[in-house]
């Protein structure tokens, strides 16, 4: 079907639609759909937000289907409402970022303090996690195996090698300095 | 939004009534300035001097002021319909430009003729405020009437078509003016009737944008 003839058959469906043939309505929006999102996405690359504007063109339409004269063609009259639209839209839009900031951590924030507990701990974590990398290798390995992995000294001793003794001490001073580092002002 | 396409087709295809088809937007102006000009015409006949108006008409100035006002009002109210519904050029919003220009003009050669002859006898305020009320009654009332009929379009770009529709009742208002006008303009005068005239275009903009939408 040519473009002249595709435009024919929608204004048909459109002059239908305005005496009240609903069959002929639903049939016309399916049928301007793809038309709808190409003209959409000239204006904006987020399929989301392209989906939305094609969604308040098809309530446009319907809102103002009073005004399509059947004698003049259908394509440019649905073409000036999704431009319509695709302007308001991007407008909004801007409007939006210029007096909004995204935050990812807001959308985990809840009124009830409890209710924020995991998004505290995360950040511990990772806070806590820079620190140990920080430091010394000896120290470092000496945490990890007899406080994180809960070794005994004598199970960590044969894994890394370091005397019982030794562990002890480097276990001894790495707590020290996370706590030293903790404190200290960032 | 986050409703599924398929669902709104859906939901508007069963809402859908059978709607009455709106006039072609020519034929809407024509019968809107018909209505306001059979109207005008009785009230101006019955109060207005038109001898007085036709002897000041004779000269070429004031006819041409005349004729462009007209123009410019008629240009307006023209092109605040064809704007208001989605298919018309956006261009349509320039066409009472050239008329306002030609209007503007003539007034202001009027002013400069008689400047002679004010600054002589010193600023004459005349019956300004007269016509600062006369042209905020009669646009208002021109420019309700004409959001009323521009309303049923439901024009996608409001701010313009009120815009675009204020400066046609402006002008409509300053031509019915001339009738009840029986001495040329002063620059105070043209002052105060270009901020009538001002008041009017932004007062139906800033109304008419909510009321058109």
């Amino acid at each position: 079907m040519t473009g002249l003839e595709q435009d024919r058959q929608w204004a048909l469906w459109m002059a239908a639609a305005q005496d009240g043939d609903n069959a002929a309505y639903a049939r016309l929006l399916r049928n301007i759909l793809p038309f709808l999102r190409v003209l959409a996405r000239r204006r904006c690359r987020d399929p989301d937000r392209c989906e939305d504007i094609v969604q308040d063109v098809l309530l446009t339409l319907h809102r103002v289907r009073h005004t399509y004269e059947p004698a003049r063609p259908f394509s440019p009259w649905l073409a000036a409402i999704c431009d319509r639209r695709a302007i308001d839209s991007l407008r909004r839009h801007g409007r939006l970022r210029a007096r909004e900031t995204s935050d990812e951590h807001a959308y985990e924030t809840f009124a009830d303090p409890a209710a924020n507990k995991d998004v505290q701990a995360q950040d511990a974590a990772q806070a806590l996690a820079a620190l140990v990398a920080a430091l010394p290798q000896a120290q470092r390995e000496a945490l990890e195996l007899v406080k994180v992995k809960e070794m005994s000294l004598l199970e960590a001793s044969a894994v890394s090698g370091q005397s019982v003794g030794a562990l002890k001490v480097s276990v001894h001073r790495a707590i020290k300095a996370l706590r030293l580092k903790a404190r200290a002002p960032e | 939004m986050s409703r599924n396409t398929e669902d709104l087709i859906a939901d508007l295809a069963a809402a859908a009534e059978p709607v009455r088809r709106l006039a072609p937007p020519m034929t809407r102006a024509l019968l809107w300035l018909g209505t306001v000009a059979l109207i005008c015409a009785a009230l101006i006949l019955k109060l207005s001097n038109l001898s007085l108006f036709a002897e000041r008409a004779s000269d070429p100035r004031l006819a041409v002021e005349l004729v462009s006002t007209l123009a410019t009002g008629v240009a307006g109210v023209v092109a605040a319909f064809h704007l208001s519904v989605p298919d018309r050029p956006r261009a349509w919003a320039l066409l009472p430009a050239p008329f306002a220009a030609l209007w503007l003009s003539a007034s202001g050669l009027g002013c400069w003729k008689y400047w002679t002859e004010q600054t002589a006898h010193g600023w004459r305020l005349g019956a300004s405020s007269h016509c600062m009320v006369f042209l905020l009654g009669v646009g208002a009332v021109l420019g309700g009437a004409l959001l009323f009929s521009l309303r049923r379009a439901r024009p996608l770009q409001p701010r313009l078509v009120a815009a675009v529709g204020a400066t046609g009742v402006a002008a409509l208002a300053a031509f019915i003016l001339q009738f009840f006008h029986p001495f040329d303009v002063t620059l105070i005068d043209l002052g105060a009737h270009l901020a009538a005239l001002s008041i009017l275009i932004v007062v139906i903009s800033v109304v008419g944008r909510p009321g058109l939408a």
